[in-house]
Protein backbone atom coordinates (compact mmCIF):
# COMPACT_ATOMS: atom_id res chain seq x y z
CA UNK A 1 0.00 0.00 0.00
CA UNK A 2 3.04 2.72 0.70
CA UNK A 3 4.55 1.64 -2.59
CA UNK A 4 1.39 2.38 -4.29
CA UNK A 5 0.90 5.71 -2.62
CA UNK A 6 4.58 6.89 -3.17
CA UNK A 7 4.11 6.26 -6.31
CA UNK A 8 0.54 8.48 -7.11
CA UNK A 9 2.85 10.90 -5.23
CA UNK A 10 6.08 11.28 -7.78
CA UNK A 11 3.51 11.10 -10.71
CA UNK A 12 1.41 14.31 -8.89
CA UNK A 13 4.84 15.90 -8.72
CA UNK A 14 5.42 15.21 -12.38
CA UNK A 15 2.29 16.29 -13.72
CA UNK A 16 2.50 19.27 -11.29
CA UNK A 17 5.89 20.10 -12.74
CA UNK A 18 4.47 20.14 -16.42
CA UNK A 19 1.61 22.38 -15.17
CA UNK A 20 3.99 25.09 -13.89
CA UNK A 21 6.08 24.92 -16.60
CA UNK A 22 3.20 25.54 -19.18
CA UNK A 23 2.02 28.40 -16.96
CA UNK A 24 5.22 29.87 -15.98
CA UNK A 25 6.03 30.36 -20.36
CA UNK A 26 2.87 31.37 -20.81
CA UNK A 27 3.42 34.28 -18.02
CA UNK A 28 7.29 35.16 -19.48
CA UNK A 29 5.46 35.22 -22.86
CA UNK A 30 2.66 37.50 -21.16
CA UNK A 31 5.43 39.67 -19.80
CA UNK A 32 7.10 39.73 -23.02
CA UNK A 33 3.64 40.92 -24.95
CA UNK A 34 3.22 43.24 -21.88
CA UNK A 35 6.46 44.92 -22.21
CA UNK A 36 6.78 45.21 -25.63
CA UNK A 37 2.81 46.81 -25.64
CA UNK A 38 4.32 49.23 -22.98
CA UNK A 39 7.63 50.19 -25.44
CA UNK A 40 5.06 51.20 -27.81
CA UNK A 41 2.43 52.80 -25.69
CA UNK A 42 5.37 54.42 -24.41
CA UNK A 43 6.95 55.67 -27.72
CA UNK A 44 3.21 56.71 -28.95
CA UNK A 45 2.49 58.95 -26.13
CA UNK A 46 5.85 60.68 -26.38
CA UNK A 47 5.07 61.22 -30.04
CA UNK A 48 1.50 62.26 -28.80
CA UNK A 49 2.96 65.38 -26.33
CA UNK A 50 5.88 66.31 -29.09
CA UNK A 51 2.84 67.15 -31.57
CA UNK A 52 0.58 68.66 -29.31
CA UNK A 53 3.37 70.97 -27.81
CA UNK A 54 4.22 72.11 -31.26
CA UNK A 55 0.40 72.55 -32.13
CA UNK A 56 0.46 74.23 -29.26
CA UNK A 57 3.32 76.40 -29.71
CA UNK A 58 1.65 76.91 -33.71
CA UNK A 59 -1.68 78.43 -32.39
CA UNK A 60 -0.22 80.50 -29.41
CA UNK A 61 3.08 82.26 -31.72
CA UNK A 62 -0.37 82.74 -34.94
CA UNK A 63 -2.72 83.93 -32.16
CA UNK A 64 -0.22 86.69 -30.59
CA UNK A 65 0.92 88.24 -34.17
CA UNK A 66 -2.63 89.11 -34.86
CA UNK A 67 -3.95 90.19 -31.86
CA UNK A 68 -0.91 92.46 -30.31
CA UNK A 69 1.42 94.82 -31.28
CA UNK A 70 5.47 94.60 -30.47
CA UNK A 71 7.64 96.91 -31.51
CA UNK A 72 10.66 94.54 -30.37
CA UNK A 73 9.54 91.60 -32.68
CA UNK A 74 6.65 92.02 -34.29
CA UNK A 75 6.24 87.73 -34.82
CA UNK A 76 4.78 88.64 -31.47
CA UNK A 77 2.49 90.99 -32.42
CA UNK A 78 2.09 92.64 -35.85
CA UNK A 79 -1.08 94.65 -35.41
CA UNK A 80 -1.28 98.28 -36.19
CA UNK A 81 -1.99 100.55 -32.97
CA UNK A 82 -4.73 102.77 -33.11
CA UNK A 83 -2.87 105.84 -31.38
CA UNK A 84 -6.09 108.17 -30.83
CA UNK A 85 -7.70 105.68 -28.82
CA UNK A 86 -4.80 104.17 -27.76
CA UNK A 87 -5.40 100.60 -28.25
CA UNK A 88 -4.58 97.79 -30.62
CA UNK A 89 -6.36 96.88 -33.68
CA UNK A 90 -6.97 93.23 -33.78
CA UNK A 91 -7.00 91.12 -36.65
CA UNK A 92 -5.97 94.28 -38.70
CA UNK A 93 -1.79 93.75 -39.44
CA UNK A 94 0.65 96.21 -41.50
CA UNK A 95 2.71 94.46 -44.17
CA UNK A 96 5.84 96.74 -43.16
CA UNK A 97 5.36 95.27 -39.50
CA UNK A 98 5.14 92.02 -40.97
CA UNK A 99 8.37 92.20 -42.96
CA UNK A 100 10.12 93.12 -39.86
CA UNK A 101 9.43 89.78 -37.97
CA UNK A 102 12.31 88.41 -36.72
CA UNK A 103 13.02 84.39 -36.21
CA UNK A 104 12.37 83.41 -32.84
CA UNK A 105 12.78 80.20 -30.84
CA UNK A 106 11.06 78.45 -28.52
CA UNK A 107 13.42 75.08 -26.96
CA UNK A 108 13.58 72.89 -30.65
CA UNK A 109 10.39 74.74 -31.82
CA UNK A 110 10.78 77.60 -34.21
CA UNK A 111 8.67 79.89 -36.54
CA UNK A 112 10.42 78.98 -40.07
CA UNK A 113 8.18 80.99 -42.48
CA UNK A 114 5.14 83.35 -43.15
CA UNK A 115 2.85 84.05 -46.65
CA UNK A 116 0.33 85.87 -46.84
CA UNK A 117 -2.07 86.54 -49.35
CA UNK A 118 -4.40 89.23 -50.25
CA UNK A 119 -6.10 90.65 -53.22
CA UNK A 120 -2.72 93.00 -53.85
CA UNK A 121 -0.91 89.57 -54.08
CA UNK A 122 1.14 86.93 -52.37
CA UNK A 123 3.81 87.33 -49.80
CA UNK A 124 6.70 85.11 -48.58
CA UNK A 125 8.54 86.11 -45.61
CA UNK A 126 11.70 83.16 -44.61
CA UNK A 127 12.64 83.35 -41.20
CA UNK A 128 15.82 80.83 -41.37
CA UNK A 129 16.59 77.92 -43.32
CA UNK A 130 17.12 75.37 -40.25
CA UNK A 131 16.58 71.79 -40.80
CA UNK A 132 13.20 70.80 -39.48
CA UNK A 133 11.73 67.60 -39.11
CA UNK A 134 7.89 68.43 -38.03
CA UNK A 135 5.82 71.67 -39.41
CA UNK A 136 2.38 72.97 -38.80
CA UNK A 137 0.89 75.30 -40.24
CA UNK A 138 -1.75 78.10 -38.68
CA UNK A 139 -4.00 79.83 -40.92
CA UNK A 140 -5.93 83.51 -39.86
CA UNK A 141 -7.84 85.68 -41.14
CA UNK A 142 -6.98 88.98 -41.29
CA UNK A 143 -6.76 92.43 -42.22
CA UNK A 144 -2.96 93.63 -44.03
CA UNK A 145 -3.35 97.14 -44.98
CA UNK A 146 -6.61 97.30 -44.90
CA UNK A 147 -7.12 94.20 -47.52
CA UNK A 148 -8.65 91.25 -46.22
CA UNK A 149 -6.50 88.33 -46.97
CA UNK A 150 -5.01 84.88 -44.96
CA UNK A 151 -1.76 84.86 -42.87
CA UNK A 152 -0.03 81.36 -42.86
CA UNK A 153 2.86 81.05 -39.89
CA UNK A 154 4.88 77.90 -40.34
CA UNK A 155 5.80 76.30 -37.19
CA UNK A 156 8.36 73.93 -36.98
CA UNK A 157 9.82 71.26 -34.63
CA UNK A 158 14.32 70.92 -35.21
CA UNK A 159 15.10 68.08 -36.79
CA UNK B 1 -11.58 2.83 -11.35
CA UNK B 2 -9.10 4.71 -9.50
CA UNK B 3 -7.14 5.12 -12.69
CA UNK B 4 -10.05 6.83 -14.32
CA UNK B 5 -10.01 9.25 -11.40
CA UNK B 6 -6.45 9.95 -11.31
CA UNK B 7 -7.36 11.15 -15.21
CA UNK B 8 -10.23 13.44 -14.50
CA UNK B 9 -8.34 14.89 -11.27
CA UNK B 10 -4.68 15.72 -14.32
CA UNK B 11 -7.20 17.31 -16.85
CA UNK B 12 -8.79 19.54 -14.13
CA UNK B 13 -5.42 21.00 -12.60
CA UNK B 14 -4.37 21.51 -16.36
CA UNK B 15 -7.15 23.67 -17.09
CA UNK B 16 -7.39 25.03 -14.31
CA UNK B 17 -3.52 26.82 -13.85
CA UNK B 18 -3.78 27.20 -17.85
CA UNK B 19 -6.80 29.02 -17.84
CA UNK B 20 -5.35 31.36 -14.79
CA UNK B 21 -1.99 32.11 -17.01
CA UNK B 22 -4.29 32.88 -20.03
CA UNK B 23 -6.26 35.08 -17.52
CA UNK B 24 -3.44 37.05 -15.94
CA UNK B 25 -2.07 37.03 -20.15
CA UNK B 26 -5.17 38.76 -21.24
CA UNK B 27 -5.41 41.10 -17.60
CA UNK B 28 -1.74 42.35 -18.50
CA UNK B 29 -2.30 43.27 -21.90
CA UNK B 30 -6.12 44.84 -21.45
CA UNK B 31 -5.37 47.04 -18.58
CA UNK B 32 -2.64 49.13 -20.66
CA UNK B 33 -5.06 52.43 -21.40
CA UNK B 34 -4.84 53.61 -25.03
CA UNK B 35 -2.87 56.83 -25.57
CA UNK B 36 -5.31 59.55 -26.90
CA UNK B 37 -3.95 61.43 -29.56
CA UNK B 38 -5.32 65.33 -28.92
CA UNK B 39 -5.51 67.76 -30.86
CA UNK B 40 -5.96 71.48 -30.60
CA UNK B 41 -8.27 71.62 -33.63
CA UNK B 42 -11.25 73.15 -32.15
CA UNK B 43 -9.15 75.68 -30.85
CA UNK B 44 -7.62 76.59 -34.01
CA UNK B 45 -11.80 76.47 -35.82
CA UNK B 46 -12.79 78.61 -33.16
CA UNK B 47 -9.99 81.40 -33.44
CA UNK B 48 -10.05 81.26 -37.58
CA UNK B 49 -14.52 81.96 -37.15
CA UNK B 50 -13.90 84.70 -34.47
CA UNK B 51 -10.99 86.38 -36.69
CA UNK B 52 -13.58 86.53 -39.37
CA UNK B 53 -16.60 87.82 -36.75
CA UNK B 54 -13.89 90.31 -35.88
CA UNK B 55 -13.25 91.60 -39.53
CA UNK B 56 -16.46 91.86 -40.89
CA UNK B 57 -17.32 94.01 -37.59
CA UNK B 58 -14.09 96.09 -38.46
CA UNK B 59 -15.33 97.36 -42.16
CA UNK B 60 -18.24 97.11 -43.80
CA UNK B 61 -19.02 93.91 -45.18
CA UNK B 62 -22.15 92.96 -47.61
CA UNK B 63 -23.41 89.01 -47.56
CA UNK B 64 -21.35 88.14 -50.38
CA UNK B 65 -18.18 88.77 -49.26
CA UNK B 66 -18.69 86.82 -46.13
CA UNK B 67 -20.28 84.00 -48.02
CA UNK B 68 -16.71 84.82 -50.12
CA UNK B 69 -14.49 84.88 -46.66
CA UNK B 70 -16.03 82.21 -45.25
CA UNK B 71 -15.04 79.72 -48.08
CA UNK B 72 -11.90 81.14 -48.87
CA UNK B 73 -10.86 80.40 -44.99
CA UNK B 74 -13.15 77.08 -44.54
CA UNK B 75 -12.63 75.65 -48.37
CA UNK B 76 -16.32 75.07 -48.24
CA UNK B 77 -16.60 73.28 -45.04
CA UNK B 78 -18.40 75.93 -43.40
CA UNK B 79 -21.88 76.88 -43.46
CA UNK B 80 -23.06 80.77 -42.98
CA UNK B 81 -26.18 81.84 -41.76
CA UNK B 82 -27.21 85.47 -41.49
CA UNK B 83 -30.42 86.60 -39.91
CA UNK B 84 -31.28 82.95 -39.91
CA UNK B 85 -31.31 82.29 -43.60
CA UNK B 86 -28.64 79.67 -44.42
CA UNK B 87 -25.97 81.18 -47.28
CA UNK B 88 -23.76 78.74 -47.59
CA UNK B 89 -24.20 74.83 -47.26
CA UNK B 90 -21.42 72.90 -46.32
CA UNK B 91 -19.97 69.11 -46.96
CA UNK B 92 -21.29 67.72 -43.50
CA UNK B 93 -18.62 66.17 -41.63
CA UNK B 94 -17.81 64.19 -38.15
CA UNK B 95 -18.04 67.22 -36.00
CA UNK B 96 -18.95 70.62 -36.25
CA UNK B 97 -18.77 73.93 -34.40
CA UNK B 98 -20.91 76.88 -34.40
CA UNK B 99 -19.28 80.10 -33.53
CA UNK B 100 -22.30 82.87 -33.16
CA UNK B 101 -22.05 87.21 -33.36
CA UNK B 102 -24.52 90.24 -33.47
CA UNK B 103 -22.92 92.50 -36.60
CA UNK B 104 -23.99 96.09 -37.12
CA UNK B 105 -24.20 97.70 -40.41
CA UNK B 106 -23.83 101.46 -40.97
CA UNK B 107 -27.18 102.66 -40.15
CA UNK B 108 -27.11 100.23 -36.99
CA UNK B 109 -29.43 97.38 -37.50
CA UNK B 110 -28.46 94.32 -36.06
CA UNK B 111 -27.37 91.11 -38.31
CA UNK B 112 -26.82 87.56 -36.46
CA UNK B 113 -24.48 85.73 -38.04
CA UNK B 114 -23.66 81.92 -37.26
CA UNK B 115 -21.03 80.14 -38.80
CA UNK B 116 -20.97 76.32 -38.37
CA UNK B 117 -17.44 74.46 -38.97
CA UNK B 118 -17.76 71.06 -40.02
CA UNK B 119 -14.22 68.93 -39.57
CA UNK B 120 -13.15 65.35 -38.80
Amino acid sequence: MSITNKRTLNEKGIIFSLDAGISFTLVLIGMLVFAYTLNAYAESAEQITANFELEEKALMIADAMVKNSNTINPLLGACVYDADKKRVKTNELSSAEIKRANFVEFGKIFVKSINYETTSGKETITLTQKNSKNCITAKRFVLIDNKSGLIFIQTCREG
Amino acid sequence: MSSKLRITERGFIFTMEAALSLLMLALMISALPQPNPFSLKELATTQQANDLLRIWSAKNTNEFEMAADVNKLFEGNAELWIGGVKLLIANIKKNSIATEGILLDEWLIEKKVKIVVYYD
